[in-house]
């Protein structure tokens, strides 16, 4: 060690000469570092990716990518029995704006006999940008403020700041392809509106709730995440009956219910990945 | 004799033997009936509480929500007002051993005494019999019980679901709010809200 240090300060002598010489012949017109697209936190990565390499004038689609530890989980909209959502604040250059988080499909994650609505390993949250005409297309810097809870069997709250930057270095404008894959995916996720020819309706009885889906064929399987809070009881598993003509779930009332709703509202997905916001007005 | 006897046994061994237990803890019904057992190995029931308010909090010392209210001293602060003025306050621990937020009396005693918190008991709920009755979710939760053994309050602690301590000065405190408006002898305008926190952390089971 005593040995390799006298080599290691010249090394470090001569890469500091280097800096030096570099920033002499760069124009610094900003003292701060660039900005990072990404940042790292207990359990989670996140990273902001956009699907294309400039602004240009009408909508273009950012995403917030969360790498999440495995055994860890992260919230949906609604994060069911406890927990919260990822929350985002921008900071934008003058003629840009940005939608709230575009939400795809959750999975339901047990922890402990309770339920949480989130995602595990890996998600993008889509975020539509709108860009007014005549913006620049670039430079611009995207600065978003990011805010989180991490669970597994304990919760870690966390937070970080990432900005993109356009024009993008030379790395990451060969990585726009795979982000603007990475958005498409995330956005196909997302749930759409019923199909019109669909029918959703509700009765309340005393304990639960008879939501009836008709689709137009026979449904096996399907799960229901409540967009509401305090509507369903979140833990409780949901009774399926396949119909003819779609399907039928008891969903056990919230503990906080106090009047029924007039609707009911919330996703339904299915096994093969498709995923519908659907509203089921409630009758006693 | 012997009919009437098993007649009378039959309907509440079906109630017992069923799979489900219906929602217990609902505003406007009187609370679930618990016994627990306080940090210093007394035995609580509900019933004894009869003629006083009783505030029900269930706590995890590790849980980031936890810390917002203890860390800021908005717990503590709303425990000296509240049992100042006569509200019983029973802090519930849940947390089955091994999990986030198990404690033994006396590292929930310590805890207590270190953060000055002033709970009338703090029960230790290990295999969570107290919080499944209560159905309580999150860490913390909390349940208003009046003198007449009824559940006026179930739900969060107050209307800022946030880690952030700084949230707790502009929130709107449920729990005061309740107490405040029935004292008064007005009815309770937030009866119930969503409670927020981290899952109570019940042992790992196929109890579900």
């Amino acid at each position: 060690m005593v040995m390799a240090l006298p080599s290691r300060t010249r090394r470090w002598m001569s890469g500091g000469v280097l800096v030096i010489a570099a920033l002499l012949m760069c124009p610094v017109a900003d003292a701060q570092p660039a900005p990072s697209r990404r940042a790292g936190a207990p359990h989670v990565n996140v990273e902001l990716i956009a699907d294309r390499d400039h602004a240009r004038a009408g909508t273009q689609w950012l995403g917030l990518r969360f790498a999440v530890e495995p055994g860890w989980h992260i919230y949906w909209q609604n994060p069911g029995d406890s927990g919260g959502p990822p929350e985002v604040r921008w900071q934008l250059p003058s003629g840009m704006k940005t939608s709230p988080i575009e939400w795809p499909v959750p999975r339901r994650i047990d922890v402990g006999g309770l339920v949480n609505y989130g995602y595990q390993n890996a998600v993008v949250l889509p975020v539509r940008l709108a860009v007014a005409a005549g913006v620049p297309t670039s430079p611009a810097v995207l600065r978003a403020t990011l805010r989180w809870i991490v669970c597994r069997d304990m919760c870690v709250p966390g937070a970080a700041s990432v900005a993109l930057t356009w024009p993008l270095d030379d790395r990451d404008s060969g990585a726009v392809a795979s982000w603007s894959q990475a958005i498409a995916r995330a956005r196909a996720l997302v749930p759409q509106p019923a199909p019109p020819a669909w029918k959703a309706s509700a009765v309340a009885g005393k304990d639960a709730f008879t939501l009836d889906l008709v689709t137009g064929q026979r449904e096996e399987a399907i799960v229901f995440f409540p967009l509401e809070v305090n509507q369903v009881d979140d833990s409780a598993p949901q009774a399926l009956t396949s119909l003819a003509g779609g399907v039928r779930l008891g969903l056990r009332k919230s503990a906080q219910l106090v009047k029924d709703p007039s609707a009911l509202r919330g996703v339904v997905s299915f096994p093969d990945g498709r995923a519908f916001e659907i509203t089921a007005p409630v009758s006693r | 004799m012997r009919h009437a006897t098993i007649w009378a046994v039959a309907p509440a061994l079906v109630l017992l033997a069923g799979p489900f237990i219906a929602h217990a803890a609902n505003v406007g019904s009187p609370a679930p009936a618990f016994t627990g057992i306080d940090t210093k190995g007394k035995t609580h029931k509900l019933a004894e509480f009869r003629g006083k308010w009783v505030v029900l909090e269930w706590h995890n010392n590790g849980c980031p929500y936890v810390k917002k209210h203890y860390g800021s001293g908005n717990m503590q602060a709303l425990q000296r007002e509240w049992t100042g003025k006569g509200v019983v306050w029973l802090t519930v621990i849940s947390s089955a051993p091994g999990m986030q937020g198990f404690v033994t009396a006396a590292e929930a005693d310590a805890y207590a005494a270190q953060s000055k918190a002033v709970p009338t008991a703090i029960l230790l709920d290990p295999k969570g019999e107290i919080g499944r009755l209560y159905d309580a979710r999150t860490t913390p939760h909390m349940y208003v019980v009046n003198p007449q053994g009824v559940l006026i309050y179930n739900g969060a602690i107050d209307n800022k679901p946030s880690t952030n301590p700084a949230d707790v000065v502009t929130a709107t405190n449920h729990v005061s709010a309740a107490l405040t408006e029935a004292l008064a002898g007005k009815p309770v305008t937030t009866p119930t809200t969503r409670p927020y926190g981290c899952s109570v952390k019940y042992a790992r089971s196929n109890q579900n």
